[in-house]
């Protein structure tokens, strides 16, 4: 199943009905805002009612709490509509209210349902306001722990391929499509009879080894294309705006990828992983599959997720100034100026006791306060 | 009625939550029977399973006994008891000893065996530690062959490992004062919580295949690792179910007294599974409700969880521990009765859990309104049987072994080994 929240997630929906084969998934829009929700085409829709004393209908405004708050007074109806899936894909736009807020219901849920599940979901632009931005990594940050998988998309990536000069519309219209596409390939990661191919376990392993950014790439060809329908697949595949690029690609420590076809040769698809495999660094963990789907007719697909692992940054180090060089006072790194935490730390009941130290936290602290997840205290009841 | 009763066997644990005294005896066919038992809440006196205000745990101690004899109709004469430690003062080392055997059959007696776990217990403890026990790990024969018990077995040398548990000194004697204070005089034993928790709770099978038990208290989260019969790791970490209350109680503002009454009402479990989405609660002072969403009630709840169980996972060695454990988890104490903790504990650490509910015990059971809450008092009890049964056969009594050890050595070692064999 399909999950999309807010109005990024009704917009995708409707871009993800227009894919072929796109049928068989079930599909749920979760929204508060009704105008969005009547526009979308999805199999069902949930409308959360921000103000339900008015029932007016409109969206929350921006305010993720809000979101979240109308999102979990309708929990049974989520866990309804979730129980007895197999997998969820849950996307969305982060930044604004509904997906923001309403993503951590869906995952609780989610959660205590056990269902596998990945979160594709895209990050404001490196341009819009600051609220947005950091509403987005405060959300990333407290679905930590919570998902298992989870693909944050940056919409900056939109721009790595896209011609500068494309108009504003079209843009949004195929970052949708893109979005849709990537969400189609990995559904079939895992949907359509494997011949070979990565299992969830290993996907999950692959994405929770360590903190990592992750692209993702979708080309799809047919026999009209040309004659060689892989490489073509292969060429767009590169060129999707949410991979950013060749550099990702030869820059990634690990590769998941897969190619899904009608009518797939071996031949053609032998050589076409050897040729991406080609791109990649050597010695990278590879994990391909291929996999068939009668509804392709003569289309191949290949999809593909790189994932960069994140170097931890060590500030000390970067503060000693190098002994060899020529000006002592200067080091090699370039010193990053850290933020000062004023959030303060409340032991509670354990405020008299000796802290239970370990790897240099004080376990008394609440473990939310410790990672800087935010927590709903709920509001008077009417 | 009152009586005195010789065969009364006494067992006593401060907890962080309450300080419980149980009285026990073993009937004609050797099992534990539990007579009496008494509880008082700790009101501060216990911090995270050591005694922080000594005069307070005296008091509380003595309602609790007085609560046992009543349920009990007897009148004790308190001489031995046995007592639960717990804590981050207790540290666990592995000691090895070796022995090579000349005679000339080179078969392995007894003798050899007490050598060489003589010198494995001949540990150099740092001055602030006492040794609280030894434990049987496993043996060696001629360096490849793994035994659990050697005798009459054929080799050139033999590898004692054994393991060694210590304890502060400082929690041990404030402890030992207030139990003196109590009458205790004669003799006072101390147990680690989880060997006591697998007297209780673990079978056979588990003790042979590998299993390890995790019993999850008020203040102390503290585990064993057992398998063919000897412990291959051990430890405590501070950290219990009343940090998940304190967390839920500054996380959602609420009274730490309601925190704790919420992680064990049963019916607040089954509206939340049945899916209430928010839990109404009254609030303070000013009398308006509050919903709380439940995400975020489960939130905090998961957070504290996963980060006890990957602690756990970290302490324990993957290369010796983990691979070997056939039987999975057995999960006891007070955390155990939390749904969300088993769930957790399976996920963090990949393998089967199932609860470990004390079993073989008769008598007044029906005082215990959770067998799962008191495993390691009820498994004390057994191991305060078997103690007694080998004492018999023996004659030798093992506090005093503990108490000055160092005189007539190869007795105490004898007896050391002999009982301490899980």
């Amino acid at each position: 199943m399909i999950v999309a929240l807010g109005g990024c997630g009704a917009k995708t929906l409707n871009a993800f009905a227009r894919l072929p084969g796109s049928g068989s998934f079930q599909t749920l829009l979760l929204e508060t805002d009704k105008e969005s929700a009547a526009c979308c085409t999805a199999s069902a829709v949930l409308r959360a009612e921000v103000n339900w004393a008015a029932n007016t209908g409109l969206g929350c405004g921006g305010d993720p709490k809000k979101a979240e708050r109308a999102f979990s007074r309708k929990r049974n109806e989520i866990t309804q509509a979730l129980s007895g899936q197999d997998f969820i894909i849950v996307t969305g736009g982060l930044g604004g209210g509904t997906a923001t807020g309403g993503v951590r219901a869906v995952a609780s849920v989610i959660r205590s349902l056990s269902i596998p599940a990945v979160f594709m979901l895209t990050t404001p632009f490196s341009f819009e306001s600051y609220t947005k931005r950091s509403n987005a990594e405060q959300c990333l940050q407290d679905l930590h722990g919570i998902a298992e998988v989870l693909i944050p998309l940056p919409n900056d990536l939109l721009f790595s391929s896209l011609p500068p000069d494309t108009e504003v519309e079209p843009a949004f219209e195929k970052a949708a499509y893109e979005l849709a596409s990537s969400i189609f390939g990995i559904a079939e990661l895992f949907r359509s009879r494997k011949l070979i191919g990565p299992d969830y376990a290993e996907f999950s392993a692959a994405l929770t080894k360590a903190a990592n950014i992750c692209s993702f790439g979708c080309g799809r060809a047919s026999q009209k294309d040309g004659l060689d329908r892989c490489a073509i697949a292969l060429e767009r595949m590169l060129e999707s705006p949410f991979l950013g690029g060749m550099d990702r690609l030869t820059s990634c420590s690990a590769l998941i990828v897969t190619m899904t076809g009608g009518d797939l040769q071996f031949g053609e698809m032998k050589r076409t992983l050897e040729n991406l495999v080609s791109f990649l660094p050597v010695g990278i963990p590879v994990s391909a599959g291929a996999t068939i789907n009668p509804e392709y007719h003569d289309q191949v697909q290949l999809c593909a997720l790189a994932v960069q692992y994140v170097q931890t940054v060590r500030p000390a180090e970067s503060q000693v100034p190098s002994h060899d060089s020529l000006f002592p006072g200067e080091s090699k790194d370039s010193f990053e100026q850290g933020l000062l935490n004023l959030q303060s730390y409340s032991k509670g009941i354990f405020s008299n006791c000796p802290p239970v130290k370990y790897k240099d936290e004080d376990l008394d602290i609440p473990t939310f306060q410790r990672r800087g997840i935010s927590i709903d205290k709920g509001g008077t009841s009417r | 009625m009152a009586a005195n009763d010789k065969n009364l066997i006494t067992c006593v644990e401060f907890g962080t939550h309450s300080v419980r005294a149980l009285h026990g005896m073993c009937d004609k066919a050797g099992n534990p029977v539990v007579v009496g038992l008494g509880q008082e809440p700790s009101d501060g006196a216990v911090c995270k399973g050591e005694i922080i205000d000594a005069q307070k745990a005296s008091t509380v101690l003595e309602k609790a006994l007085a609560d046992a004899d009543k349920s009990a109709g007897i009148v004790n004469e308190r001489r031995n008891v046995y007592c639960i430690v717990n804590g981050s003062g207790i540290t666990s080392r592995q000691g090895e000893g070796q022995v090579f055997i000349y005679a000339d059959d080179h078969r392995v007696r007894q003798n050899h065996i007490l050598e060489a776990v003589n010198k494995a217990q001949n540990l150099a403890l740092p001055p602030d530690q006492i040794l609280l026990g030894s434990f049987d790990s496993y043996f060696l024969l001629d360096s490849h062959n793994r035994v659990s018990n050697p005798d009459g077995m054929t080799a050139s040398r033999l590898d004692a490992f054994l393991h060694i548990l210590s304890i502060s000194r400082r929690p041990l004697e404030i402890t030992k004062s207030v139990l003196r204070e109590q009458g205790f005089e004669d003799s006072i034993e101390f147990v680690f919580s989880p060997v006591a928790a697998a007297f209780g709770t673990l079978q056979e099978k588990e003790k042979n295949d590998g299993v390890l038990l995790i019993d999850m208290g008020a203040g102390v989260t503290s585990y064993i690792v057992i398998r063919r019969d000897g412990i291959l790791a051990s430890g405590a970490l501070a950290v219990g179910t009343d940090n998940i209350a304190n967390d839920l109680s500054i996380g959602l503002d609420l009274g730490i007294d309601q925190c704790r009454k919420m992680l064990t009402d049963s019916d607040l479990a089954a509206r939340i599974h049945s899916g209430e989405p928010f839990i109404e609660v009254g609030g303070q002072g000013s009398g308006s409700k509050r919903k709380i969403p439940v995400g975020s009630y489960e939130r905090i709840i998961e957070l504290r969880l996963q980060e006890i169980f990957s602690i756990l996972r970290e302490q324990l060695d993957p290369r010796t521990c983990t691979p070997q454990l056939e039987s999975g988890i057995v999960f006891c104490g007070g955390g155990a009765m939390l749904a969300a903790a088993r769930k957790n504990l399976a996920e963090t650490m990949r393998m089967p859990v199932r609860q470990g509910i004390p079993s073989g015990f008769s008598g007044a059971m029906t005082a215990l309104d959770n067998p799962l809450r008191y495993a390691d008092l009820l498994g004390l009890l057994k191991y305060a049987i078997q103690i007694g049964s080998d004492q018999n056969s023996s004659g030798m009594r093992i506090g005093d072994a503990l108490e000055d050890f160092g005189e007539n050595l190869f007795q105490k070692v004898k007896d050391l080994t002999k009982v301490f064999k899980i």
